[in-house]
């Protein structure tokens, strides 16, 4: 009963952000089902299915986190500061969104004297930087 | 000239060419070619020769078009003679040319209407007298080619004429259109149609078989006949244009004449000559739409042609003789019931039952009782046809007619016998039950297998007023209807209990499928026509008892044992045949509610036996809707709002009774057993909701509720954590009934019912819950965990639940104990400000709070709200400037955040317009507006164009910056300069690009802004910052921007502008001036710039801008049809 417009769910086994969620029934007095359109949150893909209202469809943990950047080497491996104070070094820009990759690039090389904050967004164990902020 | 045609005639080739034949630049080039063409000047010996030498359809067409611009731009330079010579050779031409394509003819007679028409202005219709009669000659010549053309000249006469508001094209102002219309009207429509009469008669009396070219014919002429008799007269007094125009737009108006057709209508024989016709060309479905057209207005002649009574009972009685003459005497055919039905649907409409009265009661009683009997008829037609897999619903529409017919004339009026109404009744309900009681065909729904979508309207709502009178042909039989009812409906609650049983640990076959889709179709409908016999559509006002149906309970209750009643209802587990004395003794009334209670009963066992998958959930939300009716009705009733009251309902459903008591209980039961079962459901579980609202919509059920066991399961439930699964909207809901409910608990300290325990069941743990999070060191880190950001989201909407269910009596005392939780959202924005549907509902909640809280507050709680607002938006926009993403959905989440800030802020503007508030001001206030404009200030730079591309937000937005400079245009004149020039960028833009209603709002703005500069600020950074609005509103006047519904603000607009920039003003009108290259041209400008502001005082004051816009009408008509050519 939780899933609607703007949230996540899997589809399909992809983590996908809810764009449409409509119902239906079959007949008059039969019980509703919900088709409900997705986008994978990595790869964009959209995806569909159908299942009963009442059924319990997995929900992905979606977070995403905000992180002030430290550096970026060469090979695109982003250096960012946890809240903990560690560094996490092990995630590169996403190369395979050419347009995402030439935007966070952009801030980060534009930054001047700013502070940049990339946001890394994860689940179902993947993670990914997907927006950038300068302060 | 030869060689400029063959031009044209190229270009019409290459425009008329198939797309793979001509490249784009041919395209273009011919497109040129025509717009050239059409901003030729004084073209009439030029389209002369092209309609001679042309064959091309497409240039024919254009040369009439320019033809006709020119006319209305160039009247009144062309002489007498030439225009007179001019509408002889287009009548020639069209005439002779019999092999002229439609469109064509139809384009060169409009240009002849339009000079007809214009000529009246001066002639008062001299000139059309003379081509009538040319027309009447052409219909007598027997010709038929020539009696068609006579007939599409007639046609566009009549068109021109028939609109005053729309004709504006035309190039006369409204007053002359209204003038001429009225002058058309009293003589040569009149004419018209005595002479369509005329001809019509010839195929009356003719015995002959129809031809095809007689038919042909013979449709035009209704068609005209048809056009006359759905004339909209204009009244004798002068009314509005509004007003007018809103007459005019109706398609359907009634037969209303003025006195001078009295002698044409009242004659007998042209009713009888339309019958007559019908019965010619009954078999002809396209004539026989006509003729029925025709009659249908008959039926509805009214106004100044019936100067008393006596007219009006013969004329009626005459048309009913026809009538029955017509209906008795002949099997309808399919495409007859629908005109049928609406002459009855209008006759009782326009001839009141006073009229009636009068007339022979033979004829009256064979008028109803043939109309019974075709209700009757089109309610088995259109279950039939809703059987069928064909789209049709004509018998429907039939029915329904009939139905609207009976309503107007009353149910219960006496010309209805009692038999009748028990007649359509019946047969309402066997439409609609299942074989063997019923005629019901076997569902379309269950058949087809096609999926129903949520949009599609459910059964109560699209027959919401066909049941509304059917209930009331119900309630005016009630001694049969109730015990009819409940019947059918034991019955049916028997077959479901026992099938239920019967399937109950076996797998599912498809008879039992079948047989159970069957009862719940018959219980459904069952509920439906029993809910509109005992309640009537409240629509949030006090719902009354029906007057019939506690007349009824009240005259039984000599044989009524109360006892038992009681005992009937309270026994929903039991078999109603088995309760002694139940036939007997049992209030009627009573008897129905219980069996509905049964329903409900079978339903719950059903649902905790694991069944639940075995139910409707159809039926399941029309039993919930039943019952909230039922409870809104009949439930703890204010008895003085009755003269007198059935003992029965006093001990069953009264104020302090048991049975009261008892029955609120079953219906929470209820409530919570739906709650528990189906959240799947979310049309059920509204329906579901809204029962548990209205068990607490008056201050006597909310004591009852507050103190009642079940009432106190739901709390649990709920801080148990057993409604996780509730949608969001359903769990606002809750928890406003929760907290409407609250405003009940006035009982001594301690019990279920005193008001501390109350909140501290409900509303603390809900509150402390969020707040504890919020305060946590760790928020930052746990706002990542999903199970945190769900229990987050469900207490924010719980919260905006709560904020719904504020009363006027709670809302102080709610406002306060919700500060600890709402402090707290800013920081709550902060950490959560990348999950989005957190935000949105963060700040729902604060519209919410802003909607409903904010007219009652004091002006230091007020405050507080502000400053919260504000402050969230400051959280908001910090984070969200200057971010860069490319998520999909990026632009979307932005739009939907910003539309909740817009919301937000227009709602805590209504501050300033209505404060309901107790308190007196202190100290200095601040003023909503104030805070709105921060906010926007804030907003602004997350603006931008893109964004505005959303309907919505784009609605919003203008309406709030509109809505803010009404109020304070003051404020706006100080905003910083920056935020200034976004604001009136964004203006320029929505004059423009995003359709009239925010058009309609930036003029809106300019106007108020601009009159405050006018009167008293012309130094300030806004005052020149507006200036170029003068221009660019002239400009939008002049090049046709402006669409004609904005017209009147538009002139309001530029009025304000003017008082507040004259100088530029001349200047403006001097340079326009100068540009003009033409003497003549020049001159009727100067003129026409002249009577603009001829007499208006240029104070931006509201007399003068009234007076503008009257001058600012004949300004347009003049000003366009000189610039029509560049």
């Amino acid at each position: 009963g939780d899933i609607k417009k703007g949230g996540y769910c899997m589809l399909k086994g992809f983590p996908c952000k809810v764009t449409e969620y409509s119902t239906a029934k079959p007949g008059k007095h039969g019980s509703a089902k919900a088709t409900i359109v997705g986008i994978d949150i990595f790869t964009n893909k959209k995806y569909e299915d159908t299942a009963p209202t009442g059924a319990t469809g997995s929900v992905p943990n979606v977070t995403k986190e905000e992180l002030e950047v430290a550096d970026i080497d060469e090979d695109d491996f982003v250096s960012v500061i946890l809240p903990d104070g560690d560094l996490k070094t092990d995630l590169k820009l996403p190369i395979e969104d050419e347009e995402l990759y030439n935007e966070l690039k952009k801030v980060w090389d534009e930054r001047e004297d700013k502070t940049i904050y990339f946001t890394i967004q994860r689940a179902v164990g993947k993670e990914k930087f997907i927006a950038a902020r300068s302060k | 000239m030869e060689q400029g045609i063959r031009e044209l005639e190229a270009a019409a080739g290459v425009l008329l060419a198939p797309p793979n034949c001509v490249t784009n630049e041919q395209r273009h080039g011919a497109e040129e070619v025509f717009m050239n063409f059409r901003k030729i000047k004084s073209p009439f010996v030029l389209c002369k020769c092209i309609l001679d030498a042309s064959t091309s359809d497409l240039v024919l067409f254009e040369a009439a078009g320019l033809l006709k611009d020119s006319l209305i731009r160039e009247w009144s330079s062309v002489s007498e003679q030439d225009l007179k010579n001019l509408k002889t050779y287009l009548l020639n031409y069209v005439v002779q040319k019999t092999t002229l394509s439609a469109y064509v003819r139809e384009r060169i007679l409009q240009v002849v209407a339009i000079m007809v028409k214009r000529g009246s202005v001066e002639d008062l219709g001299a000139d059309r007298g003379q081509i009538l009669n040319d027309v009447e000659q052409l219909v007598i010549s027997g010709d038929s080619n020539q009696q068609m053309i006579a007939c599409s000249v007639l046609a566009a006469i009549m068109q021109e004429y028939s609109s005053s508001v729309k004709s504006s094209d035309v190039g006369l102002r409204w007053e002359i259109h209204f003038r001429v219309k009225r002058q058309f009207e009293g003589t040569d429509l009149k004419r018209i149609f005595h002479f369509i009469v005329q001809a019509l008669r010839t195929f009356g009396s003719d015995d002959r078989q129809m031809n095809r070219e007689s038919c042909l014919l013979l449709s035009r002429l209704l068609a005209i006949a048809e056009s006359v008799l759905s004339w909209f007269f204009v009244p004798t007094t002068m009314l509005p244009k509004r007003l007018i125009g809103v007459f005019e737009a109706d398609q359907n108006p009634s037969l209303r004449p003025g006195p001078q057709w009295s002698e044409v209508f009242l004659d007998p024989a042209v009713v009888e000559l339309f019958y007559r016709i019908h019965y010619k060309v009954r078999h002809l479905p396209d004539l026989c739409h006509h003729t029925l057209n025709c009659l249908t207005q008959l039926a509805s002649l009214n106004g100044p042609v019936m100067t008393n009574k006596d007219v009006r009972v013969s004329y009626i009685s005459h048309y009913l003789t026809q009538f029955v003459h017509f209906v008795g005497g002949v099997e309808l055919r399919a495409q007859e019931c629908l005109g049928v039905s609406s002459i009855f649907r209008k006759l009782v409409l326009f001839f009141p039952p006073d009229t009636l009265a009068a007339l022979n009661p033979d004829l009256l009683q064979t008028v109803f009782l043939h109309c019974t009997r075709l209700t009757c008829k089109f309610a088995e037609q259109a279950e039939k046809e809703s059987a069928s897999p064909s789209d049709d619903n004509l018998s429907m529409e039939a029915f329904d007619n009939m139905v609207i017919g009976w309503d107007s004339l009353g149910v219960d009026s006496a010309f209805i016998k009692e038999e009748w109404r028990i007649e359509i009744l019946n047969t309402y309900i066997k439409c609609h039950l299942g074989s063997p009681d019923g005629i019901r065909g076997d569902g379309a729904n269950e058949e087809t297998e096609e999926d129903i979508d949520e949009t599609e309207e459910d059964d109560k709502t699209k027959f919401r007023d066909q049941l509304s009178s059917i209930g009331a042909f119900s309630r005016s039989v009630a001694s049969h209807s109730l015990v009819l009812l409940a019947r059918l409906l034991e019955d049916r609650i028997t077959r479901f209990s026992t099938q239920l049983q019967r399937m109950h640990g076996q797998s599912l076959s498809q008879s039992d499928q079948h047989q159970l889709g069957s009862l719940f179709e018959d219980l459904h409908w069952l509920l439906l026509i029993s809910g509109h016999t005992l309640t009537l559509d409240s629509d949030g006002e006090t719902a009354i008892i029906p007057q019939e149906i506690l007349q009824h309970s009240i005259a039984q209750a000599p044989t009524v044992n109360v006892e038992t009643t009681l005992k009937v209802i309270a026994s929903p587990g039991n078999r109603a045949m088995d309760i002694a004395g139940m036939e007997e003794s049992c209030d009627h009334v009573a008897r129905l509610i219980a069996a509905v209670l049964r329903l409900c009963e079978v339903e719950r066992r059903a649902s905790d036996a694991g069944l639940a998958h075995l139910l409707s959930p159809e039926m399941g939300s029309t039993i919930v809707w039943w019952l909230r009716r039922f409870a809104l009705t009949y439930m703890l009733p204010n008895e003085n709002l009755y003269i007198e009251f059935s003992p029965s309902f006093s001990a069953a459903f009264g104020r302090d009774s048991e049975g009261a008591n008892w029955i609120i209980g079953f219906l929470l039961n209820k409530v919570e057993s739906n709650l528990r079962t189906q959240t799947a459901e979310s049309a059920l579980m509204n329906e579901t909701l809204q029962l548990l609202m209205a068990l607490v919509d008056t201050r006597e059920k909310r004591n009852v509720v507050i103190n009642s066991g079940p009432f106190w399961t739901l709390v649990r439930m709920h801080n148990s954590n057993e409604l996780l699964q509730l949608g969001g909207s359903a769990r606002r809901k809750f928890f406003q009934a929760l907290t409407i409910a609250g405003a009940g608990a006035n009982s001594p300290l301690g019990g279920l019912g005193d008001q501390n325990y109350f909140w501290n069941q409900v509303l603390k743990p809900l509150e402390d819950r969020l707040i504890s999070l919020i305060q946590s060191e760790s928020l930052n880190r746990l706002i990542h965990q999903d199970d945190v950001r769900f229990s987050v989201s469900t207490a924010l909407e719980s919260l905006i639940g709560v904020v719904m269910g504020s009363q006027v009596a709670t809302v102080q005392m709610l406002f306060a104990s919700l500060q600890p939780v709402l402090r707290e959202l800013p920081k709550l924005i902060h950490a959560a400000h990348n999950y989005n549907l957190i935000v949105e509902l963060i700040l729902e909640l604060l519209s919410t709070c802003a909607r409903i809280m904010l007219i009652f507050l004091s002006q230091s709680d007020s405050e507080k709200l502000y400053r919260l607002a504000l402050s969230s938006t400051q959280a908001y926009a910090s984070h969200t400037s200057g971010r860069v993403t490319r998520e999909a959905s990026a632009e979307e989440d932005a739009h939907r955040d910003l539309l909740l800030f817009m919301e937000l802020l227009m709602n805590l503007l209504s501050k300033d317009i209505i404060d309901l508030s107790p308190f007196a001001a202190e100290g200095t206030p601040i003023s909503a507006s104030e805070v709105c404009l921060h906010g926007l200030n804030l907003l602004m730079p997350l603006m931008n164009a893109e964004l505005l591309r959303f309907p919505q937000l784009c609605w919003h937005y203008y309406k709030l910056i509109t809505f803010a400079c009404e109020i304070c245009p003051a404020k706006i004149v100080s905003l910083p300069s920056p935020m200034l020039s976004n604001l009136f960028a964004s203006l320029q833009l929505g004059m423009t690009s995003f359709g009239s209603d925010v058009a309609a709002f930036c003029f809106e703005f300019i106007q108020v802004l601009s009159t405050h500069l006018a009167k008293n600020d012309r130094t300030s950074a806004a005052y020149e910052a507006m200036k170029p609005f003068l221009k660019i509103v002239l400009e939008m006047i002049l090049c046709q921007q402006v669409s004609s519904d904005l017209l009147n603000v538009a002139s309001g607009t530029f009025y304000a502008l003017i008082c507040a920039y004259q100088t530029e003003y001349q200047l403006l009108v001097e340079e326009l001036l100068s540009r003009q290259e033409e003497e003549a041209c020049r001159n009727r400008l100067v003129n026409a710039f002249n009577n603009l502001t001829v007499g208006v005082p240029l104070n931006a004051e509201r007399l003068g801008r009234i007076k503008f816009r009257d001058n600012f009408d004949a300004f347009i008509m003049e000003v366009r049809s000189l610039l029509i050519v560049k």
